[in-house]
């Protein structure tokens, strides 16, 4: 069978998604055969992870270094309360596994760093970039535009989100857009899990259709939410 | 002329607003926006705005009538201005 070939199993699984206009048969052979790279697995990453592999995903490779706290429990929907002290993206790997025992997961215990991206990076079709801290994010773009692959960059303060796909040759660079780090950006932040639950699934979604081939991935324009208010702009990015 | 700017993630938190209508000469581009805004508002919302140099940070973001511009880009009687200071994932 090649790799992406549907099984009897497979159409009985995603039925519900086959009928997708633009998508079908060919669209989850594609995300069978995909492989993307989630960093980290935290509120945000959980949500990307937890919805790529009920998608059908082929392979999840998971980057997140550190052991779980209590408090990531408010967020961090792949986590469970027993797994207090251990790692987490051994936690996570095993609740995807649960969801979905034909995803392949592939679990880092580190963050993505200037000496893992490129490898970490190399080995994937898709990265959704899903890390607090920008030293990390752009470690992970530079490696990703450097190999022309896509990258969905998600982001998320107090009930506020931002939302934009980048690739090199389409689209600017993080780096680009944000020269600098902020100086006042802190690791730790306001939010609640239901906003980094929304992003996430719009991190999946984005995800989704850019390895299927379907719909209008965020190019050039950035999707910027105010959950407080319920309002939504889509503005447009300079090209390169 | 009349604008009307916007604030975004932390900046609204600083601002302690979402918008506001503002009243700048013919003419101004969208730094004098931002300068004006620093000035209007003060701490903390000025020192997310401006760099020591007194000039717009390099990472704000400035959405004039929903495209991304520089602040060199020249305002227009009732333009909505977006400005955000990049935020990040967790």
């Amino acid at each position: 069978m090649c790799p992406g070939e549907l099984t009897d199993g497979d159409r009985s699984r995603y039925q519900w998604q086959l009928g997708v206009s633009g998508f079908g048969e060919d669209g989850q052979a594609r995300l069978k055969a995909a492989s993307v790279l989630v960093s980290r697995v935290g509120g945000l990453g959980s949500a990307v992870a937890y919805e790529l592999a009920a998608a059908g995903i082929g392979r999840l490779v998971l980057a997140h270094g550190g052991n779980l706290r209590a408090d990531d429990l408010n967020r961090q929907l792949l986590m469970t309360d027993d797994w207090i002290g251990k790692p987490r993206v051994q936690c996570a790997a095993r609740r995807l596994r649960e969801l979905n025992p034909d995803l392949e997961v592939v679990a880092i215990e580190a963050n993505i760093s200037d000496t893992n991206a490129a490898e970490l990076v190399g080995e994937v079709d898709l990265v959704v970039d899903c890390a607090p801290l920008f030293e990390e994010r752009y470690a992970m773009n530079a490696a990703a535009f450097s190999k022309g692959i896509p990258i969905v960059e998600c982001a998320m303060y107090d009930l506020d989100l931002t939302i934009t796909s980048q690739q090199h040759g389409r689209t600017r660079s993080l780096r680009e857009l944000v020269p600098q780090p902020p100086v006042h950006w802190k690791r730790e932040f306001p939010v609640f899990g239901a906003v980094s639950g929304t992003v996430g699934c719009l991190g999946a979604m984005e995800a989704i259709k850019i390895l299927a081939g379907f719909g209008e991935p965020l190019w050039n324009r950035m999707l910027m939410m105010d959950l407080r208010s319920m309002s939504t702009r889509l503005v447009t990015l300079p090209t390169p | 002329m009349k604008v009307t700017l916007e604030y975004f993630g932390m900046l609204r938190e600083a601002a302690g607003l979402n918008q506001e209508d503002l009243e700048l000469p013919a003419g101004a581009d969208a730094g004098a926006l931002v300068q004006f805004a620093a000035e209007r508002h003060g701490e903390p919302l000025r020192s997310l705005l401006l760099s020591a140099e007194e000039v717009p940070h390099s990472w704000l973001l400035i959405a004039i009538d929903d495209v991304v511009e520089s602040h060199q880009v020249e305002l227009a009687q009732g333009s909505h201005v977006l400005l955000s200071s990049p935020i990040s994932g967790g």
